[in-house]
């Protein structure tokens, strides 16, 4: 079980998490912020950190959002566990979930 | 209609002490924990796939008999390693080996910092026992003592002066007296003075300093007990204590965050989770700090302006930078050093710098300065417990102190502590860069975060004199200046009987919530 980055952080990035993250496992795709699924410790520290609330345990993904958790997984499938985000830096890639979405800050706010 | 008859904030070891006890008279009780396992900073933590650390506490210190026994804490397995600490000096001084066999001990101390020095531990570890008693160290269901009160604990003017050292001298007052050799002795000093200083923010030569050193080095006059590892770490206890909780009808809700602590007319009705959800309870016990439980979670609005005085200003500075590593095989060590390769002597080792370094890295600290060669313990608990890591592997863990803390940049600042670390490591066991698979660093403010320690500070108030005795609450606050709110309890390391793997701030909470019941 892990932490997961969802929908409301595409095209934003905030990156609130990547200065909290105990463990530097939070990379940085083209579009979102993805949580390294083994690496993460499960401190929870990003959770209440995150200003648009993009990030939930992976348990309590709602539904809306369920095609995330494979999408923080399949970003590393290339990259594997490079062990920390700070050597990395930005990653040009991003899942393929996320690929396929339409400019995020173009959709008004609900 | 409240659905629980107690709430408690929290599961570290006082929480699951409190709980159960309370489910075990017959109380229906919620453990609400915010993390997603319970045992908070005495839990044994898998942070790697694999391996396994103690975060924060990883020895049992002593415990009352009466505590040990009740809950049945002094029945679980123990690792009974023949050595139980090595302590390093920095320049080739013999190595102080603390073998668990005390007539081995005694032999080993004689033949290599002399006679003089084990009657100088004696006569020091004699010097505690008044201040020990001072302190309340092993006080069960008691009120915390003012200073005269403290004073009146003296059997006689010897022990009166040793609990004057304890609230007003220096640790390097008290180390000196007994072990004054800076060369011979020199080892057993930097050894000392650490233990005064690892749950303070003060250095060995400052006053107040030797309150902490008191509270370390007391025994409990009923048992021989001393400090001991636990198979599967240090969360083993608290895995009892759940477990026993559990069976006896308990209930825990984990990643369940208390944000307020819900009163009206003078008395608490329960809680109300980050989510926005409340639950009911006459009794709510709070395992968080004394002035985060009531400034924050219950509202100074609710207390009067004299508590909200009282509770500011605690001391929270805990200076320490902790690295867990995962290792793909042992260090090596080289030199002097080689004796070390024995796996006996690797599961806890102390590498710490003399007290006039440890003072001088303390006050460069304030200053923002990261101690160039900083003094630290380093574990590998899987050395004697090979479940700890996957075969062939190890974990170990480094606490090093007289971190920024102050400085307001933990995130950068860690680092370069960490760095500082590993080549300290490396100067011993050259090969230690090498081994390492990967290493997490934790700064005060990850304490904070994972287990609201209040910026990192797990004695939820520091072992400083000002926060001992009458500044120390008990489970309805100070003894002077109660919680005028009924059904509030404080059960955590901040209270008295804490700091540290005691529970019996815990202990404490539980019974006093039980006796005002029965009121």
């Amino acid at each position: 079980m892990t932490y997961v980055i969802s929908q409301p952080c595409v095209d934003l990035k905030d990156r609130a998490c990547v200065d909290e993250c105990p463990v530097d496992c939070i990379y940085e795709g083209t579009r979102m912020l993805y949580i390294h699924p083994t690496e993460c410790v499960d401190c929870g520290a990003c959770e209440p950190v995150c200003p648009v609330e993009a990030i939930y345990y992976e348990e309590d993904l709602p539904a809306e959002h369920a095609g995330y958790a494979d999408a923080n997984v399949s970003f590393f499938d290339d990259l594997g566990s490079p062990g920390g985000a700070a050597r990395v830096g930005v990653v040009d890639a991003d899942a393929p979930l996320i690929e396929g979405l339409p400019r995020q800050d173009q959709v008004p706010a609900p | 209609m409240s659905s629980y008859d107690a709430i408690i904030v929290g599961s570290g070891h006082n929480g699951l002490t409190t709980a159960a006890i309370l489910q075990g008279a017959g109380m229906s009780t919620l453990v609400l924990e915010a993390n997603t396992y319970a045992g908070g900073m005495a839990a044994t933590v898998e942070l790697i796939d694999g391996f396994h650390y103690e975060i924060a506490g990883s020895v049992q210190f002593p415990m009352p008999a009466q505590i040990g026994r009740e809950l049945g804490l002094d029945q679980l397995p123990t690792l009974e390693s023949e050595v139980m600490s090595v302590n390093l000096g920095e320049d080739g001084q013999a190595p102080m080996i603390f073998y668990r066999d005390p007539v081995k001990l005694m032999e080993h101390l004689g033949g290599t910092v002399g006679i003089e020095a084990v009657m100088g531990m004696a006569e020091l570890i004699a010097w505690s026992q008044g201040p020990a008693k001072a302190l309340g160290r092993f006080d069960v269901r008691k009120p915390p003592k003012t200073y005269d009160e403290m004073y009146a604990c003296a059997a006689n003017e010897a022990e009166r002066k040793a609990i004057h050292d304890c609230l007003f001298g220096t640790a390097m007052d008290v180390i000196d007296r007994y072990l004054p050799d800076k060369e011979k002795h020199a080892v057993l000093r930097g050894m000392l003075a650490f233990l005064a200083v690892n749950s303070t923010y003060r250095g060995p030569y400052t006053p107040g300093s030797a309150t902490c050193l008191a509270f370390a080095l007391a025994v409990p006059d009923d048992t021989t007990a001393m400090m001991t590892k636990l198979e599967g770490g240090i969360g083993a206890l608290c895995d009892h204590l759940r477990d026993r909780f559990l069976a006896a009808g308990g209930e825990i809700r984990y990643r369940s965050k208390v944000d307020k602590i819900l009163v009206s007319n003078g008395r608490t009705t329960g809680v109300r989770l980050r989510d926005g959800s409340e639950i009911s309870a006459p009794v709510v016990i709070s395992n968080l700090s004394p002035d985060q439980t009531l400034v924050s979670m219950v509202g100074s609005e609710h207390l009067s302006p004299d508590l909200v005085t009282r509770l500011s200003d605690r001391d929270h500075r805990a200076s320490f930078v902790q690295i867990h590593f995962a290792l793909d095989g042992l260090p090596e060590f080289t030199g002097d050093y080689a004796f070390m390769n024995d796996p006996l002597m690797m599961g806890s080792i102390g590498i710490f710098n003399s007290p006039e370094k440890q003072q001088q890295d303390w006050e460069e600290c304030r200053r923002g300065i990261v101690p160039d060669n900083p003094s630290m313990g380093l574990q590998i608990p899987s050395v004697h417990d090979p479940k700890m890591a996957p075969a062939g592997k190890h974990a170990a863990s480094a606490f090093a102190w007289a971190f920024p803390v102050e400085s307001g940049n933990d995130q950068a600042l860690k680092h370069v502590m960490a760095e500082k670390m590993i080549d300290k490591i490396t100067r011993y066991a050259p090969n230690f860069r090498d081994i390492q698979i990967r290493h997490i660093t934790f700064s005060p403010h990850h304490m904070d975060t994972m287990f609201a320690a209040p910026s990192g500070d797990f004695c939820h108030g520091l072992l400083h004199p000002d926060l001992m005795g009458p500044n120390r609450p008990g489970p309805k606050g100070f003894t002077d200046l109660p919680i005028d709110i009924a059904g509030i309890y404080l059960g955590g390391a901040g209270c008295h009987g804490g700091p540290g793997i005691t529970f019996i701030p815990g202990y404490n909470a539980a019974y006093q919530v039980l006796e005002d019941a029965r009121n």
